[in-house]
């Protein structure tokens, strides 16, 4: 391993069975918090292409203390008992390593950071957890806007793609206006009733969202980085968030960036070391420092 | 399941270790992922394999190829000499947990590739069981090169400046040395030698695994797979496929011998 940096694993949760390595470096930063690192999608603690692995280790080399788990039932951690929500079970394993962190490491100050469901997790947490002092949000959460619509259909008309669907029958826009025709004709499709298809993702309500941001940011003081890739067209669209966020510009503790050439998980090396450079910066990151929107 | 790093300080490998559900068991099986990209679609199908071999009495080690998953290092610093050694340390390592005496080697894609070659080199298993095994290194070496052409052309939202400035050849995410690409192309498992060894072979009909399989050993018995292909990147992070058939068939192998 590193001389930079040591990993060893921890168990957590009262059956010891929910999984996280911890990166500890060789020398602690004089302001060293503890990094959270959690799963994307059903991605376990390593993270797309190993991209929380990076960000661990960089965060280790630069005295910090780092720690990836995997969130009950993913991964390699048990599922968990008791009927928690989603949300409401992560809040509760995220604590429990930022617990585990404080009495094995004394750290109190932490940064939850997360790619897609987990950058939605990292802004729950941070909105219930004033220890969080910064959580970094890698293509979280979106709202629909009537512009955020329009990118939405304007990405897929551009994709010769597309247009081969719409020929063959199989297109999202196809689809969707025969859903409009037949809901305003009163039509019930033929497959209702034989049982129930599964709920898609609902894309969180706007004001759930800022809510949480409320919280986070006004209620703990909590410092907010927005990162967005240029994957799916829906996470790009940067300017309707600004009347969201308006209110605590003045704040100066949320920062907005964007890696318009990376996809959503970061897939290629180039792209995954512009992220974790930009981490080492977001680390440092103090609101006097830089200013919110650019 | 008892996750922990094991081998030299300077070269950590994580594996996690399922106890088998009978203590007393000798069975023991070492699963050996894909590489590189093939690595996490696979993830959710071998965590799967290893719980049901646990059950049915076989203790399970599961680890991360050096510069895989939770191990350390970056997959570019990855061989395939030093992935055979990492092999062989994950066995000695379930001998030395579990009083393991009848290893079975069971690896997918090039996991599977790697575990034959180790074998050849030296009587490290009992067993080997491959799955969808890669056995023509210069065709495999194609194939990712198209994979990445496909993915830069089509996936990327502007992939010119990322191309030119990345590694000289990576396949979605990560990196291929020079080095590593002359030991890819020069793995041909078609010709032979055979190994005398019980093997299976879990492979698509008419696959390369299916058509070679009598280059592979002179007693390999043939599984027809035909799920999904588990180890081919899915487009959603939300989805993972757990091929039911061909684990039950896996664990039946290994615990009939």
């Amino acid at each position: 391993m590193s001389a930079r940096f040591v990993e060893r694993v921890a168990l957590l949760g009262p059956e010891q069975d929910q999984v996280a390595v911890v990166s500890d470096p060789a020398t602690r930063h004089p302001e060293a918090v503890g990094v959270l690192l959690m799963n994307a999608g059903l991605i376990h603690r390593v993270g797309p292409n190993r991209l929380n692995v990076d960000l661990a280790r960089h965060a280790a080399s630069a005295g910090h203390v780092a720690m990836r788990l995997d969130l009950a039932g993913f991964g390699d951690s048990a599922p968990a008992v008791g009927g928690l929500r989603f949300e409401e079970g992560a809040v509760r394993d995220l604590r429990r390593g930022m617990d585990y962190l404080a009495e094995t490491r004394g750290l109190t100050r932490f940064v939850a950071a997360g790619l897609c469901s987990g950058a939605d997790v990292s802004l729950k947490l941070a909105a219930e957890d004033p220890r969080v002092e910064q959580a970094v949000l890698i293509d979280p959460f979106s709202y629909e806007t009537r512009l955020f619509w329009l990118q939405g259909y304007a990405h897929r008309l551009l994709r010769r793609e597309s247009w081969s669907s719409f020929i063959h029958g199989d297109s999202y826009i196809r689809h969707a206006l025969g859903d409009r025709v037949r809901q305003a004709l009163n039509i019930v499709p033929e497959a209702e009733g034989q049982g129930a298809a599964p709920e898609p993702w609902q894309q969180p309500e706007a004001s759930r969202i800022f809510e949480c941001v409320s919280d986070a940011v006004v209620k703990h003081g909590t410092r907010l980085v927005l990162a967005y890739s240029g994957g799916p067209a829906w996470y790009n669209y940067l300017a309707h968030l600004r009347p969201g966020f308006q209110p605590h510009k003045h704040t100066g503790r949320v920062l907005l960036e964007r890696f318009a050439e990376a996809d959503h998980t970061f897939t290629l090396s180039y792209h995954r070391q512009a992220l974790v450079q930009a981490f080492d910066r977001w680390l440092a990151w103090r609101p006097e420092a830089v200013p919110s929107f650019g | 399941m008892h996750p922990f790093y094991f081998g030299r300080a300077d070269r950590p490998l994580f594996g996690a270790y399922h106890a088998a559900a009978n203590p007393h068991s000798t069975k023991g099986v070492v699963l050996v992922h894909p590489f590189g990209h093939e690595y996490f679609p696979a993830y959710p199908a071998l965590q799967q394999l290893a719980v049901r071999l646990a059950r049915a009495d076989v203790h399970v080690l599961r680890f991360d190829l050096y510069g895989a998953g939770d191990s350390g290092g970056d997959f570019g610093e990855g061989g395939l000499e030093q992935w055979q050694d990492d092999l062989r340390l994950a066995v000695e390592e379930l001998q030395a947990m579990a009083q393991v005496r009848e290893v079975t080697l069971v690896g997918l894609r090039f996991g599977a590739t790697l575990a034959w070659l180790a074998c050849r080199e030296g009587r490290l298993a009992q067993r080997l069981a491959l799955w969808a095994p890669v056995l023509d290194g210069a065709g495999y070496l194609a194939e990712m090169r198209a994979l990445e052409d496909n993915y830069t052309s089509h996936a990327l939202p502007a992939p010119r400046e990322a191309v030119a400035r990345g590694p000289r050849f990576e396949v979605l995410g990560y990196p291929i040395s020079e080095a590593l690409e002359a030991e890819l192309a020069a793995v041909d498992l078609r010709p032979g030698p055979a190994l005398d060894l019980p093997t299976l072979v879990v492979a698509r009909p008419g696959s390369e695994g299916e058509v070679h399989r009598y280059d592979l050993g002179f007693r390999v018995e043939l599984l027809p797979y035909e799920e999904a292909c588990i180890w081919l990147k899915n487009e959603s992070m939300n989805e993972a496929v757990v091929p039911s058939g061909a684990l039950t068939a896996l664990t039946e192998w290994v615990v009939g011998s």
